[in-house]
């Protein structure tokens, strides 16, 4: 039997399966989240407020991954091909202000406790840019790599300033592939050999949903720390398709229980 | 009118079966339809099709408590042969794709030594669906039954686009699993 009867062959799915897709899907309360988030968020800022004194300017508030937006993050974002310096259309980014020594405020606009006086020169990391889009239905052909428009935002906006938090998906003649698979494993060593510091994550989470309990094991191949150069001359393989996307794209605010990284980096060998 | 109310229309020979069909869920046929053939008319003519071949086979079927399961799989099964027989429908591509998903759950894809009968293939699958939690059942029905893009089923359960395409990448491995486990050679 090949695929195409085996699509047939779906006929003889229960028709109260059928009945039950078709109804509309429970809508998962996300306003309780976002508001108990967004209360606790507000209680924070009080309390900052409260002990802050109001006779200085104000430092600017470093984001989450230690980056202070230089604009504000668009709702929709635009249709764009990534561009380099030379393209029509291309913006360069700002340059990083030149601070005096004995400011307090350095590396970027990070915000300092009064004993630091500097941190080290490192890299903003980017595992999230903005809310995600839903591209239309595709599947990755072999050679082809698809980045992700809030990744391809990202990299425009932070250029080689920043350091990317990139996960890929894998594709094989238009379908994806398993991560813990032989493909795969051989695809991380080529990468790791052309000098890619990859991560192989093995994501833990229990359920139970009114069942026995059951171990749900997840794998995800990473590159946690990609330059820009690495993501725009990125070296696919003619067999294989890749969908590079944002690590916090994908898993948003899901939490499994246990997350096992093995990062591992040609520098450490 | 009820689903029982309907289906005792057909048996009686009465026409206004098709009207009464047509009235409850003629709108949910039709969208079916164009999910697959991407045609209006094409769309149409497979509702139409679907009412034909529901008054050929009721009786002896009776689906009295499962009337729009019934009447969908006709739809899909001629809006899937409308597509294998009409190239201007240009849907080779989304059925190439699907049928390569397909495969990935087949354990020896082409190896005639062992074939199953419906029944048992139905049970097999049924089990299987039986084994995944509601929403993960639902996506992989709403894929492979339904045939609803990947786009549309990310909208539908509010994932991302990557996290539908996963759950489906599993599921597709379990039922394969399933398959090999329950000693079944497709």
């Amino acid at each position: 039997m090949r695929g195409n009867e085996f699509l047939d062959k779906m006929e003889l799915i229960d028709p109260a399966y059928i009945k039950a897709a078709d109804a509309k899907p429970k809508k998962k309360n996300v306003w309780l989240k976002w508001g108990a988030m967004a209360a606790c968020f507000c209680l924070l800022l009080a309390g900052a407020f409260a002990l802050s004194d109001v006779q200085q300017p104000a430092a600017p508030v470093p984001d989450p991954d230690g980056t202070t937006l230089r604009e504000p993050v668009p709702e929709v974002w635009p249709e764009h091909p990534i561009l380099r310096p030379g393209d029509e259309g291309y913006i360069a980014p700002e340059p990083t202000p030149d601070l005096a020594p004995e400011d307090p405020v350095s590396n970027n606009g990070a915000f300092l406790p009064n004993n630091v006086t500097e941190l080290p020169d490192i890299k903003p990391h980017i595992s999230a840019y903005g809310k995600m889009t839903a591209p239309a239905d595709m599947a990755v052909s072999n050679g082809g790599v698809y980045i992700s428009q809030p990744l391809r935002a990202a990299m425009e906006h932070y250029g080689d300033t920043a350091n990317y938090h990139v996960l890929i998906e894998l594709y094989s003649d238009g379908v994806q592939i398993p991560i813990d698979g032989e493909t795969a494993w051989q695809e991380m060593q080529r990468l790791f050999e052309l000098g890619y510091t990859y991560a192989f994550e093995t994501h833990k989470k229990t359920e139970t949903d009114g069942k026995p309990e059951t171990v749900i094991v997840n794998y995800y191949f990473t590159i946690p720390f990609a330059e820009l150069a690495l993501l725009t001359d990125f070296p696919a393989s003619d067999s294989l398709g890749y969908h590079l996307m944002l690590y916090g794209e994908y898993f948003g605010t899901e939490q499994p229980d246990t997350v096992v990284f093995n990062s591992v980096s040609p520098a450490a060998n | 009118m009820e689903d029982s109310r309907i289906v005792e229309l057909y048996l009686q020979r009465d026409e206004t079966a098709i009207r009464q069909s047509a009235e409850k869920y003629g709108s949910r046929l039709r969208a079916l339809a164009y999910g697959i053939v991407n045609d209006t008319q094409t769309a149409e003519e497979c509702e139409n099709d679907t009412y034909m071949q529901a008054w050929n086979s009721i009786p002896p079927h009776e689906p009295r408590s499962y009337l729009y399961a019934f009447l969908a799989r006709i739809t899909r099964h001629v809006s899937l042969n409308r597509c294998r027989d009409n190239s201007r429908l240009k849907r080779s591509a989304f059925l190439y794709q699907l049928s390569a998903e397909m495969e990935q759950c087949l354990p020896a894809p082409d190896d005639a030594a062992c074939r199953l009968d419906d029944v048992a293939l139905g049970e097999a699958i049924n089990g299987f669906l039986g084994e995944l939690d509601e929403e993960k059942r639902n996506i992989f029905i709403r894929r492979y039954w339904y045939l609803d893009s990947i786009a549309d089923i990310s909208k539908r359960f509010a994932l991302s686009e990557s996290k539908v395409k996963t759950t489906l990448l599993r599921s597709r491995n379990r039922l394969r699993e399933h398959l090999v486990k329950e000693g079944y050679t497709l």
